[in-house]
């Protein structure tokens, strides 16, 4: 039999993002990715950082080298994907454990599939992760202002 | 008389033996109503271009071949009407994820190959296939664990949906994990734990994140977002004991149906 | 089956750390909602490095949080690199990584509590024989 040659069609990681045409959990497993990515970049730092103190180094203190305003607005910017990653990550608890995503039905057209079931989940843990955020905002402006 | 509207038509051409990449061309194809997006591909062929490949057999979206990337979303060539899609300019593409054989056709034998590892049928003793009066009783319940996953038909737009698949190509894919739940739940089965071992592995149902594509495309309302959320469920309460291994139901006899007894054991076979 | 064990892991890891991180940020962070200021002085750090429940949590937090990040950083990578003999070396990695990182961050966190309770003790003394 004659061989040819196959063309890879793999989306690559562009694929991950899915140019724009798909829907909103899409969106949040980027999100989550992202963040997650961010957090644990930050929490290599901070252990690196606050291990220190064993030898009597204290920056992120007050009056001390991480406690400057800009270091204080990156904490908040990692507090808010905490905020995220968080209520998010519980959604997926929930959602990846089988307990949100509804029991299985014969599919009769227009179909419902699970997106539309584990929705309202998602709503509620997006306004959590909102008020969180707020709360992070709301102690930025008060560091801030002292 | 009204003028006949045209539509644009920009399909994705691959020719092996001629091209080193796909590109695209554009055809115009008059707009008839109640026309499919596979009758365009028709007209096409047979007035502006014989060698235009796709894969398609049953037109009515039962056999699964026409899957392909219909103004960038998987789904049924057949199965989606022209008119519904809106515009004058439709982008067609073969399903991405798989390599491309020629134009629109893709492969699919990886993902038969997937389909396949997970043993997708009933795993059980053969010596109950003797006992001809037996049979399984399921109730309705029973029956609708797994109703929902027999309606996939196979097409890969799930596979050419999933994010993880993008990059990925070892992870087994929301296609074969959702058959492998099917058998899971069938109470006549008796091959999940046999199945954990491949569903659970570093390629298994943990590679999916919930993106929710696979269920949104899907043509069939099968919903494998669903069936792999619940498989995870199993695979976690297995490792961690919380279901007991069930055996696999029994045939039950109807009155005047119950199994003969003494009956001879069969000759030994000659071929 | 093993990849059930470490996902299993990584979904409690992910739900203690809601609660550990939860409480870590309100002590330092979210301490207007009790009526505090600042709480990142240095002796209120050396005030909760001599407690051993502190200990205790600070070593919790630690090994929860790098085996779930560095369980998600290496399901990000396995999907990005095909080739299955790196993903075992990425994996070889990151997990000597966790593992270098977690021994700093506890040895450090022992030799704190062992630095507060000292001067603590040193404090009292004083106290004693001033008193």
């Amino acid at each position: 039999m004659a061989e040819f040659t196959r063309f890879d069609n793999r989306l690559g990681i562009l694929g991950w993002l899915g140019k724009g045409k798909w829907g909103l959990e899409r969106y949040l497993y980027i999100l989550h990715r992202l963040t997650g990515l961010a957090i644990l970049f930050y929490f290599m730092m901070h252990i690196f950082v606050t291990s220190l103190r064993a030898y009597g180094i204290y920056l992120w203190t007050e009056g001390n080298f991480f406690h400057q305003p800009i270091f204080r607005i990156g904490e908040f910017l990692v507090f808010a994907a905490f905020a995220f990653h968080a209520f998010n990550g519980l959604r997926l608890v929930f959602v990846e454990l089988g307990f949100a995503v509804g029991k299985p039905i014969e599919p009769i057209f227009p179909y419902e599939t699970c997106i539309s079931k584990q929705r309202p989940l998602l709503v509620v843990m997006m306004l959590l992760s909102a008020v969180l955020f707020a709360m992070g905002g709301y102690e930025l402006i008060m560091a801030l202002g002292r | 008389m009204a003028e006949t509207k045209t539509i644009k038509f920009h399909i994705r051409r691959y020719d092996p033996k001629k091209d080193k990449e796909p590109y695209f061309k554009t055809y115009d194809v008059p707009f008839q109503p109640g026309m499919v997006v596979l009758d365009a591909l028709h007209y096409i062929r047979e007035n502006y271009d014989p060698s235009l490949a796709w894969r398609y057999s049953c037109r009515m979206g039962v056999c699964g071949s026409c899957g392909m990337l219909i103004n960038g979303s998987p789904t049924l060539a057949c199965n989606t009407q022209v008119a519904t899609l809106g515009g004058t300019e439709i982008t067609i593409a073969p399903l991405p994820n798989f390599d491309i054989v020629k134009d629109l056709v893709p492969e699919l034998s990886k993902m038969f190959e997937k389909h396949v590892a997970v043993s997708p049928f009933i795993v059980r003793d053969e010596k109950e296939l003797d006992d001809e009066k037996g049979e399984y009783y399921q109730t309705e319940h029973q029956l609708e664990q797994y109703l929902q996953l027999t309606y996939c038909i196979r097409c890969g737009c799930c596979m050419a949906a999933c994010p993880t698949l993008a990059t990925d190509p070892d992870y087994l894919g929301p296609m074969p994990l959702s058959q492998a739940h099917r058998y899971n739940v069938d109470t006549r089965d008796g091959g999940r734990k046999t199945r954990n071992e491949k569903t659970g592995s570093s390629h298994g149902a943990f590679k999916c994140h919930f993106a929710g594509e696979c269920s949104r495309v899907c043509p069939k309302g099968a919903d494998p977002a669903k069936a792999i959320q619940h498989m995870k469920r199993q695979l976690v309460f297995d490792f961690l004991h919380l279901i007991k291994n069930q055996k696999p139901c029994e045939k039950q006899h109807g009155p005047g149906n119950e199994p003969k007894k003494d009956v001879p054991p069969a000759p030994p076979y000659t071929v | 089956m093993k990849e059930t064990k470490y996902w299993t892991g990584h979904i409690l890891a992910g739900a203690a750390l809601l609660f550990l991180l939860g409480f870590h940020f309100i002590y330092t962070h979210i301490a207007f909602l009790f009526g505090t200021e600042d709480n990142i002085t240095e002796s209120l750090s050396k005030g909760r490095d001599a407690q051993p429940v502190f200990l205790v949590f600070f070593i919790a937090l630690l090994g929860l949080g790098l085996y779930h990040g560095l369980y998600g950083l290496k399901n990000i990578l396995s999907e990005l690199i095909t080739c299955e003999n790196c993903r075992k070396i990425v994996a070889i990695i990151l997990t000597v990584v966790g593992i270098l990182l977690f021994a700093f961050g506890s040895y450090s966190s022992f030799v704190a509590h062992k630095n507060a309770t000292g001067m603590k003790n040193t404090v009292s003394r004083l106290e004693v024989n001033n008193g």
